[in-house]
């Protein structure tokens, strides 16, 4: 059937800093954080793999 | 033997979260419940909720009350009340109302030794202020033993950093599973608050980076089951915390972890989509972006390509899926999930008869957020689609109108896909002669026009 040749894929597991990792949350204390949903796109943002299209259209 | 027992009284007395040693062992019951029921009365005007615990914990007849004297049944309905009173505390250990007010359990009731565990829970998402120091000087000699790696910090009467707590939730299941506990049954109970829920959210993600990264060395073989060995204690906590619609920042604290479990947990295909289904079937309104990059992510590390049907149901129901898609393809990459997501759009479009796909599949053919070779194959299928299409299938013609308009439009496009869509076509692969008169409209005519 239609596939499509992995070989750009880079699915492999991603290395993820622990002091980095740390550093997001050793900014403040749990009851001064920013919001959860700021920190999850700052936790996602170390683990994703970088856009496909750096500049839009 | 009379002077001992009043020794150790006096000793015992003295544990205060408030006062000078000195100072508490001279406090009389009546003086110090007037200064922490002050400290209950403000509570009460902040939350109402604490009100029925004016008839209990907080009662005149409270001064009177004496733990050694109670039955064990009343023991139980005492701690019961703690319990309860401690949970909704939480969310303010760092107003002085409620130092005062626990200083009463503290007190009279004895909370430090007979609820130690409630006490330390209540209070662990503060380790680094100054009244959790004071929380450990008042503690018995012996912790619960998940809490015993706050030895040194009772004896040095410091503050516990983070790194320890996030050591500790590494290196001991007893520690992390005794404050996802905790957390999870107070989102049960909407007693949740955000501090406790971030506190959570950062230990519990900080600690499933480190065990993976702990389970990293030896053979894959033993890699594959420490990681089996991680989801099995996790799994259920994650699952049960994604499905709390009413907790959205729970849910979101969760898409964290997972995310991190997913990106280096070698996770295989049924449990990257166990966690989707999770994902979609928990979110609300509130925690469908958090949900849509949790998903690009958990799709980015699978190998299946189509999503499931009951992720692309759910998909579907998204407002402003394709512009949401694009929107965060802008950020991180997005291409498995959206690709995957359009593969199941064009089968449901012709094995459902459902066109509600079609301006998802336009805007991220269009987006740039899918590979070119993604981009070839999505816009192949749709061809074929259309091919499959008839009077059987299709009796109204409504959804050949909508294929065929979308097809045009995608060949007209001017941008980088459109370079590949034109190829396609121009490969020689699809019958155009065909299809238009399948569709009743002039792809090719369209093309030079346009």
């Amino acid at each position: 059937e239609m596939d499509v040749d992995d070989g750009e894929d880079d699915t492999h597991a991603a290395v993820i800093s622990r002091q980095r990792l740390a550093e997001l949350f050793d900014a403040a204390p749990a009851f001064a954080m920013p919001s959860i949903e700021d920190m999850f796109y700052k936790v996602t943002e170390l683990i994703s793999a970088k856009p496909l299209a750096t500049s839009s259209a | 033997k009379s002077s001992l027992d009043t020794k150790a009284r006096k000793a015992a007395h003295s544990k205060s979260l408030l006062f000078d040693p000195k100072v508490a062992t001279a406090q009389s019951f009546q003086a110090l419940y007037t200064i922490c029921h002050d400290g209950f009365d403000e509570l009460c005007h902040l939350d109402a909720r604490f009100k029925p615990f004016a008839l209990t914990l907080f009662s005149e007849q409270s001064q009177n009350e004496d733990r050694t004297q109670m039955s064990a049944a009343e023991n139980a309905e005492l701690d019961a009340k703690v319990d309860a009173f401690l949970r909704l505390v939480g969310s303010r250990i760092r107003l002085m109302p409620a130092i005062r007010a626990v200083e009463w359990l503290v007190r009279r009731f004895r909370i430090h030794e007979e609820n130690t565990r409630a006490l330390l829970c209540t209070f662990l998402p503060y380790h680094t202020i100054p009244a959790f120091v004071t929380l450990l000087s008042i503690l018995p000699a012996q912790l619960p033993h998940e809490y015993r790696f706050l030895h040194p910090y009772v004896r040095s009467l410091t503050a516990p950093p983070r790194s320890v707590l996030v050591h500790e939730a590494i290196h001991k299941p007893a520690f992390l599973s005794a404050i996802s506990d905790y957390t999870l049954e107070a989102c049960r109970n909407l007693q949740h608050y955000p501090a406790l829920i971030s506190f959570w959210a950062g230990i519990m993600t900080e600690a499933v980076n480190g065990m993976l990264d702990n389970g990293r060395s030896g053979r894959q073989a033993v890699q594959q089951d420490n990681d089996q060995a991680l989801l099995h204690r996790l799994g259920p906590v994650f699952g049960e915390a994604m499905l709390m619609k009413k907790v959205p920042n729970m849910q979101i604290a969760t898409y964290m972890a997972v995310s991190i479990f997913a990106s280096k947990g070698n996770l295989d295909d049924g449990v990257l989509s166990a966690f989707m289904e999770q994902i979609v079937h928990g979110w609300t309104s509130e925690t469908m972006r958090p949900g849509l990059v949790c998903l690009s992510i958990l799709a980015h590390h699978r190998s299946a390509k189509q999503m499931s049907g009951k992720v692309t149901k759910a998909l579907i129901k998204v407002p402003n899926l394709g512009g949401t898609l694009v929107d965060i393809g802008r950020q991180q990459r997005v291409d498995k999930l959206a690709h995957g997501l359009c593969l199941a759009l064009v089968e449901r479009l012709c094995k459902k008869g459902d066109p509600r796909g079609l301006p998802v599949i336009r805007a991220v053919l269009t987006g740039q957020v899918i590979r070119d070779k993604q981009v070839a194959v999505v816009f192949k299928s749709l061809v074929l689609a259309a091919h499959r299409l008839n009077d059987e299938t299709d009796p109204e013609g409504s959804m050949r109108k909508e294929l065929g308009s979308a097809l045009i439009d995608l060949s007209r496009h001017t941008g980088d896909s459109s370079d590949i869509i034109r190829s396609v076509i121009e490969e020689g692969e699809i019958d155009i002669e065909e299809l238009e008169m399948k569709l009743d409209v002039s792809i090719r005519q369209q093309k030079v026009v346009g």
